[in-house]
């Protein structure tokens, strides 16, 4: 329980495992929203805070309702109820996100725009939700490895505009302008982020 | 009943209920005051957010006529019928919006303007202008990067073969967004019964606008003496024309040496003498065409069908309102006898 083990939990959900280059989950928005900065720090932000309370609600279900060895209902073998009770968490806090942020900051919610309500269907956070789970994480674990997947998150959305932000004048042969070229790029960036994996951090 | 399944209807249906009872509270709680009227206007809005009426989209134009007496024309895309709704919703009177569409005031296609050094750079028009205002040896001229074409959100706008973007006159919605991007101020939004312009931007002098592009207005004042109007003249070597008035461009485009108006139509109509001709002959004198109407005096005129250009000059000068238009397609011909 000390922080340099938070520190390391962080680093390594942005780097080493990070969601949407080394698992390859939440694509469809990685590709969709990258291409311009703005959005795609706005959708950073907010997949960061949902991954991050998303974690700990999902944790406080799971232990507390599914987990026979720990539930507060008599042992009975919930698990796999899992899914469909992340899910419903997951979109319950995204609407209530959406709720709170147009009420008290008007200007972050026009320019989240559509992206809010995107995130309930972003597989990376039912990931970073499953993942918990199953890496047997403490409730404090949880939290800050979903805030750290949703900085690395931001981090692989940030990079990919700023790239198809260039790419945008850049002479591309014709059958590979758009999403063909957009994929390439991923691919190539992806390979470079798989040299973290050799990365230890004890 | 079976425990597990007891427990899943009171976890499920407890974690739902909890939920449901918190969104519900927070939708209470979190209410957002929006003036009804603003989220009608906003709905009766395309929701392109285009930008075109000046505002940051569709969502804050309906805000800014509610709250701030905005104008309810703005909307080019929605056009008239979207006005029109509006005014009503405001309980204005209803309001009429000209449909505009925008027009490329060049015709310096490859072949036919020329470069003055091979640009290998950045295909921008912006980046491009940087370098010495661009490879086209004109300083007005169109670099046909396509700049226009990538802000257009409508596909309105297309790269052509010829290096010239083409805008697609039933697409355009007068937003603006070219007139905006365009850094050599090419395109203008004029109102879309316009169906010939000038295609040209350039100042410079005859001799250096010969040398660089076949097509480009050198200054010689041929239109504005022909058309005879005020609402074109000569303003530093280009015709400026005001296009929203009435002016009469056909023999404007008819005479320019260079062919720097453009027209549009598909097909002019030509005009015809019937019987009632006495041969005054006033109409072969005002005819700009030579050899277009013939005849002798004291006996019916003739007009050649291939080379009346259909100005209609020789309309109002016949006394006996012998003269009719023909093959016109949406013309009226004897409306422009009054």
């Amino acid at each position: 329980m000390d922080i340099g083990h938070f520190f390391i939990l962080i680093i390594a959900s942005i780097f080493i495992n990070n969601f949407v280059l080394l698992k390859f989950l939440g694509i469809c928005p990685y590709i969709g929203v990258s291409k311009k900065l703005d959005s795609a720090i706005g959708m950073g932000m907010a997949v960061t805070f949902v991954m991050a309370v998303a974690s700990a609600a999902t944790w406080v279900i799971y232990a507390y309702f599914l987990d026979p060895q720990t539930n507060i209902i008599g042992g009975t073998d919930l698990t796999f109820l899992r899914t469909i009770a992340f899910i419903i968490i997951i979109a319950a806090l995204v609407q209530f996100v959406e709720m709170v942020i147009q009420k008290t900051s008007p200007l972050l919610y026009n320019a989240l725009g559509i992206y809010l309500p995107l995130i309930t269907t972003n597989c990376a956070v039912l990931g970073v939700a499953v993942l918990n789970i199953d890496e047997k994480f403490t409730f404090l674990d949880s939290l800050v490895r979903g805030f750290g997947s949703g900085v690395g998150f931001t981090l692989a959305l940030v990079l990919m505009a700023g790239l198809r932000e260039r790419l945008e004048f850049a002479q591309i042969p014709k059958p590979l302008r758009g999403i063909p070229i957009a994929f390439l790029m991923a691919s190539i960036m992806s390979l470079a982020f798989m040299g973290f994996s050799g990365l230890s951090l004890k | 009943m079976n425990p597990v399944l007891s427990y899943t209807l009171i976890t499920l249906g407890g974690v739902g209920f909890v939920l449901g009872a918190a969104l519900a509270f927070a939708s209470k709680r979190f209410a957002v005051e929006i003036n009804p009227l603003v989220e009608k206007i906003q709905e009766t809005l395309p929701g392109a957010n285009c930008g075109g009426c000046g505002y940051a989209g569709c969502a804050a134009y309906a805000e800014a006529i509610v709250l701030k007496g905005a104008q309810a024309t703005l909307c080019a895309p929605g056009g008239q019928a979207v006005a029109q709704k509006i005014a009503e919703m405001l309980g204005l009177e209803k309001t009429v919006t000209l449909r505009r569409v925008a027009y490329l005031h060049c015709a310096g296609s490859r072949d036919k303007a020329k470069d003055k050094y091979v640009y290998d750079g950045i295909r921008d028009c912006r980046k491009a202008v940087a370098l010495g205002g661009g490879p086209k040896a004109c300083e007005y001229g169109c670099l046909g990067y396509g700049s226009c074409v990538t802000v257009c959100k409508f596909g309105a706008l297309t790269m052509g073969e010829d290096g010239l973007p083409k805008v697609d006159r039933l697409k355009c919605t007068a937003c603006g967004a070219c007139v905006r991007e365009c850094p050599k101020h090419l395109f203008d939004l004029l109102p879309d019964t316009t169906m010939i312009y000038l295609a040209c931007s350039s100042h410079e002098k005859g001799k250096a606008v010969k040398d660089v592009c076949s097509v480009g207005c050198i200054g010689c004042g041929i239109c504005v003496k022909v058309s005879a109007s005020d609402a074109i003249e000569l303003k530093d070597n280009l015709p400026s024309i005001d296009y929203g008035s009435s002016i009469n461009l056909i023999l404007a485009q008819y005479k320019c040496p260079t062919k720097s108006y453009i027209d549009q139509a598909i097909k002019r109509p030509h005009m015809s003498i019937d019987s009632k001709c006495k041969g005054h002959g006033k109409c072969a004198g005002i005819c700009p065409v030579k050899g277009c109407i013939s005849g002798e005096p004291g006996q019916p005129y003739k007009i050649d069908p291939l080379k009346c250009i259909g100005c209609g000059l020789c309309l109002p000068v016949c006394p006996e309102k012998a003269i009719r238009v023909v093959g016109a397609m949406g013309y009226v011909g004897m409306d422009m006898y009054n």
